[in-house]
């Protein structure tokens, strides 16, 4: 192998059957490409991703010691994988390789224009071995995973999720935090809308995971601590008082909602006026003897409504009528959905259940004997009789939701429910979390859905085992210790509380990025002061470099604008441009970025100070960015760089920052285009 | 390296690769909607079939699933490839009608209009976006559903996928255009809250909002009450 310290890179240009050929000038491509520095060989093909193709690269690589590959060619977005693997089948690290794409962004959007798509295929070439030159090798970070999965909460999601993650063959350990199984369902009579005995259904199902050998069950037993790397977490699990430490790769979190408890303003009184799941109790017990029923559902909060405590009071009004048929039973509500069970209505009301409707801002109120509520069906107010009164509350997230979610940094909803990890990042290279939410945790959850769900928890969790192992590309970020001045910005800024401070010895603190928790934005790249972040293959010299390689060769009199495109939206959008065969004009040079949070004001002026007579960036769509609001940091990045370019005397129309959905080739078309005649309009910026 | 014979070319391709390769490689172009240099191949659309010379006679072949072999005769622009290939245009063309790549397909075959008209939506079931979701992406998030008639590429359950990253390479590899972000998103979720009802508003109260259904049920209910 030869020194990493001298580059030699290898070009590889391909015609792409005719597809570059017949518009690009391949020839003068080879040509330049050999003359540019650190170049061993430039060299043409058919098609080089054909296997013969991939073979040349692989003899060329070892015959002229090649670190660096360069492919010209189609979008990295479908083909880098390929050309990676082939490289390190001949001993290559896959991150010492760079694609440009001059199918998509030459050959194919400038048809009519062959000299400037030539001239704008050299330019790439150039952009492209720059930055190849820079590229570090990186080393791939592995985690073994776990094969063990935790279920958190035995109630009829976690049940389900657990036996069928014992049945796929994975341990299982089971926490729960009260005395025995079974949860909410437990403590219900009978299911909605089967009518099958709780009880019965939900004993099965305990004694099932019981006697799985596969499943170890912990009751009174809560979660005290999450540690360890994505993959192998390392789980302190406290019962009777004894903390126990559990390794496991992948945890469902199945800890169901509660039954919000009555306020205290309410006339709640355990005996005449009682809770649903009390009534549940009561019906199972069959000491329910109460001739005149009004059932509240209680609809203060509208937010708070749940489709599940509707459901089930409307069952629980059928039941106790038809029980007793004697028995007077009303049903006041301020709000059904129109999922209720539209055949259960209509028998409630064929039973002779009474509906009314109340005014959410005129809740009954409960006195001596009667429910006063004003009818909202019947306009009019009325006084209910009761001896039992049953208040059905909405089902809110249990107390200890919130501290779990911290646990394992699962991003909650504005009502406290869990969301789904679910960030959407690089493909292929993303690490997975390996963890998954099931039941109520989740939602409010009737019998059915929880189950349906806890099989859906079980057979994600199962497919993350069965990867074993996990296989990352390196640390995203790194900080660069030697410029580290400790100041902390990186870590207020980090959208995913990847970076923390270190103590060292008698000198300053260091900022330090957690591997498994960085994602890659680069957002703390910009923010540092010191230029301490570096992120391949994102480094500002690489950036850099790829900017001087446009601006360096940029002819007289004509205009130059670059284009840095986050490669989720604007990109992508340049591909799909290409493959529609969408022309636009050929002036502006795209630079690939990871995330748009990695728009770094001082690039943007290097580009003007080196000649650029416009920039736009491209950012995904407002709430739509895969790395946290990546985008909206970015506008407010360029909001304040305007202020400044305008302060400084400089037209700031030649910065725009566009927001674009990765499968709009059409308006990508459209706002080069109005970019590039406003640029025509403006002239040279006259800088150089 | 192997040798074999395309359009009386001789030409030498590597061990292990297809007739659609061996002859791309020797600059011999065979149209092909489904197949993808990333991607294994997968021989569903069938335009790229050829002819072999076998000991029972020349046999129709698809080229990018069939193992170019030693000594092999390939023919790839003969009576009977353009007489399988018309007709294979003609039924892409009843099926994906708005395509612009196969509409121009099927004007160079000689297709004017497909006999049979087959759906609307201009999916061919390539199954492109469904492998590079699986081999490029990692995500998995689509899969070719149903059989026959009905099969679809859909995200499972036919709501929006969680595995969906959202990089539209399977916009970009579709070679009809068929598919769209929002296909494999989706609007809906299994989130019950995010599902959306059709809503009226209510006669009497006038802000609150009921689905039709259970309006009209409602109504029916109260006039009953009434008489």
């Amino acid at each position: 192998m030869v020194s990493d310290s001298e580059v030699r890179t290898g070009v590889f240009i391909c015609d792409c059957g005719k597809k570059i050929a017949d518009v690009v000038d391949v020839e003068e491509l080879e040509q330049e490409a050999a003359r540019l520095p650190g170049v061993c060989v430039a060299r043409r093909e058919t098609y080089s991703c054909s296997k013969a193709g991939l073979r040349d690269i692989k003899e060329a690589v070892s015959e002229h010691s090649l670190n660096r590959v360069v492919v010209a060619g189609c979008t990295p977005r479908t083909h880098e994988r390929l050309f990676r693997t082939a490289l390190e089948e001949s001993g290559l690290n896959g991150s010492q390789f760079e694609m440009v794409n001059v199918r998509e962004q030459c050959a194919c959007v400038h048809v009519e224009e062959k000299a400037s798509a030539t001239r704008k295929a050299l330019d790439l070439v150039r952009m492209g071995v720059a930055k190849a030159a820079l590229l570090q090798p990186q080393e791939r970070v592995e985690v073994e995973v776990t094969p063990a999965v935790l279920v958190i909460g035995g109630g009829i999601s976690g049940l389900t999720a657990a036996l069928s993650v014992a049945r796929g063959g994975s341990p299982v350990k089971l926490v729960e935090r009260e005395e025995g199984l079974g949860g909410q369902v437990a403590r219900l009579h009978t299911l909605y809308p089967t009518g099958e005995s709780a009880k019965e259904f939900i004993e099965e199902r305990i004694r099932a995971v019981e006697e799985h050998a596969g499943i170890e069950v912990l009751t009174r037993a809560v979660v005290r601590d999450v540690d360890g790397p994505v993959g192998d977490y390392r789980v302190a699990v406290e019962q009777d008082g004894r903390t126990s430490q559990l390794n496991v790769g992948a945890v469902i979190v199945a800890v169901g909602a509660q039954e919000l408890r009555p306020a205290d303003t309410s006339d709640y009184d355990g005996l005449r006026v009682i809770t649903q799941l009390e009534l549940e109790q009561a019906l199972e017990e069959g000491r329910v003897q109460a001739c005149q029923v009004v059932m509240i559902l209680d609809g203060a909060d509208e937010a708070n409504y749940s489709p599940v405590s509707a459901a089930a009071a409307l069952k629980n009004c059928i039941l106790v009528k038809r029980a007793n048929p004697a028995s007077e039973v009303s049903f006041c509500f301020a709000d059904l959905d129109a999922g209720l069970g539209r055949t259960e209505v209509k028998e409630a009301r064929e039973l002779g259940v009474r509906f009314v409707k109340y005014d959410r801002r005129q809740p009954p109120r409960i006195t001596g004997g009667v429910v006063e509520v004003f009818d909202q069906l019947q306009t009019e107010q009325v006084s209910l009789p009761h001896d039992l009164v049953v208040l059905a509350l909405p089902q809110v997230p249990q107390d200890d939701a919130e501290s779990l979610a911290r646990k394992f940094r699962i991003p909650v909803d504005d009502r406290g429910f869990f969301l789904e990890p679910n960030t959407r990042l690089r493909p292929g290279t993303y690490v997975p979390e390996g963890v998954f939410v099931c039941g109520s945790a989740h939602y409010p959850s009737d019998v059915q859905e929880s189950v349906f769900q806890g099989y859906r928890a079980a057979a994600r969790a199962l497919r993350y085992l069965s990867e074993g192992r996990i296989v990352s590309e390196g640390p995203p970020a790194r900080v660069v210790e030697t410029l580290c001045i400790g100041c902390g910005t990186c870590v207020e800024s980090c959208p995913f509380q990847a970076i923390s401070m270190v103590d060292r010895d008698g000198a300053l603190n260091l900022s330090s990025i957690d591997e498994s928790l960085c994602k890659g934005c680069g957002n703390c790249t910009v923010v540092c002061p010191a230029k301490a972040i570096v992120m391949e293959p994102y480094t500002d010299r690489q950036l850099i470099a790829q900017i001087e390689a446009v601006l360096a060769e940029k002819p007289d009199g004509e205009l130059r604008s670059i284009g840095l495109m986050c490669e989720w939206s604007g990109y992508a959008a340049a591909d799909l441009a290409g493959a529609e065969g969408r022309q636009y004009p050929p002036q502006m040079r795209i630079i690939r970025l990871g995330c748009s949070a990695r728009f770094d004001p001082y690039l943007v002026l290097w580009a003007f100070l080196r000649g650029a007579d416009g920039v736009l960036l491209g950012a995904c769509d407002p709430g739509m960015c895969h790395y946290v609001g990546g985008n909206e940091r970015a506008e407010a990045r360029v909001e304040g760089l305007r202020k400044m370019l305008k302060e400084a005397g400089f037209d700031p129309r030649r910065l725009h920052l566009e927001w674009f959905r990765p499968d709009d080739a059409e308006k990508f078309v459209e706002v080069v285009k109005e970019f590039t005649d406003e640029i025509d309009y403006l002239g040279s910026a006259g800088i150089r | 390296m192997i040798t074999l014979t395309i359009d009386d070319q001789e030409v030498k391709a590597l061990e292990g690769s297809s007739l659609l390769e061996a002859a791309r490689e020797n600059g011999i172009e065979i149209p092909t909607l489904c197949y993808h240099e990333a991607l294994e191949p997968y021989g569903s659309c069938r335009l790229c079939v050829v002819e072999v010379e076998t000991p029972r006679g020349p046999r129709l072949v698809a080229s990018c699933v069939y193992p170019a072999e030693e000594g092999a005769v390939v023919k790839t622009n003969s009576e009977m490839v353009r007489r399988s290939r018309r007709m294979t245009a003609e039924l892409l063309l009843a099926a994906a009608p708005h395509a612009k790549v196969i509409q121009e397909l099927a004007a160079e075959m000689g297709v004017q209009e497909p006999r049979v008209s087959l759906s609307d939506n201009d999916c061919i079931l390539c199954g492109l976006c469904v492998r590079a979701c699986k081999e490029i992406v990692g995500a998995n998030a689509i899969s070719l559903v149903s059989r026959g008639f009905t099969k679809e590429v859909s995200p499972p359950f036919e709501i929006g996928s969680n595995s969906c990253v959202g990089c539209t390479t399977c916009v970009f590899v579709c070679p009809t255009g068929a598919i769209k972000l929002e296909d494999v998103l989706g609007n809906k979720s299994v989130h019950t809250w995010e599902t959306d009802f059709r809503t009226r508003a209510c006669k009497v109260c006038g802000d609150h909002y009921l689905a039709p259904e259970f309006a009209a049920d409602l109504e029916k209910s109260l006039s009953e009450g009434e008489a």
